[in-house]
């Protein structure tokens, strides 16, 4: 059994384990228990760095892993006291099936969700960002898109290249049918050369993927905080 | 596993030679939140991150990066109708 015990701040972690005990505390240390905020109905879903799935990365990469993440969309989705989602983005990208599958899980839930892109989400981070029910990119933001790339030993047939192109197609597949933006475009950009310094892709800047139709909207904390509390409102009148 | 990511895979792996070198970190939890934590000496940790959806326990001062926390372990009797 493993004791977890606060240096520094032992007496509030006291505080906090003896609710019920605020006379005591008063007579005892001369303190009041300040009753804390009330519980928010937003929850807040950070992915950042890399996407972690079936291995585990070397320490210096900083990771965002679905063992994590995937207890704690069911947990939301259970939640009767939480009624929307936020999801916070800086990510460089990661594993292909670690990152669908976070993407599916927020697609497919009950509760609506928002995704708000600060500073990057590239690769795998581009169907993570489509995958709320409105999105947001800040105005800084960028967004990277290119194809999946082979390491590895590889087999020089054409099964190869075809698994490759299945693996990419799931991605495309997933980001056209959670956007705007069409098939055609998304590999046009992703195939396009001359963008990237030793890769083929596209980097699109806040405004640019809202006008290629991937992100919904230009925007910061508030507009997605503002957004949420919009659909959950529609959400509970359409329930009633 | 098919990695999909701007940083060369070969950035990723770079420590991998490097073995021994651990994390020194581990995951715990306090009071149902989940933490993650560096070892600083024998049972001292320092909270480095926690992992929760909930925005109120990113305000809890207890779980504030850089507080530093006991770990002891506690002996249970796992047979108590035999007494020692």
């Amino acid at each position: 059994m493993i004791v977890i015990e606060n240096k520094k701040n032992i007496s509030d972690q006291e505080d906090i384990q003896s609710k019920g005990k605020a006379g005591e505390n008063i007579k005892d240390y001369g303190t009041i228990n300040v009753p804390g905020p009330p519980p928010s109905n937003i929850h807040c879903l950070t992915i950042i760095g890399q996407i972690e799935g079936h291995m585990v990365l070397p320490p210096q990469n900083k990771t965002t892993k679905y063992e994590h993440l995937i207890p704690q969309l069911v947990a939301i989705e259970e939640s009767k006291d939480i009624e929307g989602i936020i999801l916070i983005l800086n990510t460089v990208g990661g594993d292909v099936e670690a990152g669908l599958a976070i993407a599916e899980m927020i697609s497919t839930m009950s509760k609506p969700s928002v995704s708000l892109v600060l500073g990057g989400g590239h690769s795998i981070g581009v169907p993570l960002s489509v995958c709320a029910d409105y999105s947001f990119i800040a105005s800084t933001a960028t967004m990277t898109i290119h194809p999946i790339r082979m390491t590895g030993v590889i087999i020089g047939v054409p099964q190869t290249y075809e698994y490759f192109n299945k693996m990419q197609e799931r991605v495309v597949n997933f980001v056209t049918r959670h956007c705007k933006i069409s098939k055609e475009k998304f590999n046009e950009l992703m195939l396009r050369t001359g963008e990237l310094a030793n890769d083929v892709g596209t980097v699109l800047v806040g405004e640019e993927a809202v006008e290629h139709g991937l992100i919904d909207e230009v925007g910061g904390l508030y507009d997605a905080i503002k957004k949420l509390r919009e659909l959950i409102s529609i959400g509970k009148e359409e329930g009633k | 596993m098919v990695i999909y990511s701007i940083i060369p895979v070969e950035t990723i792996f770079q420590s991998q030679q490097e073995e021994g070198k651990g994390k020194n970190s581990k995951i715990i939890e306090i009071n149902n939140i989940k933490v993650e934590a560096k070892l600083i000496e024998e049972d001292i940790y320092e909270i480095q991150r926690v992992y929760s959806t909930n925005v109120q326990d990113y305000l809890q001062p207890w779980l504030q990066p850089g507080t530093r926390i006991r770990l002891s372990y506690q002996i249970d009797n796992l047979f108590p109708q035999n007494r020692w």
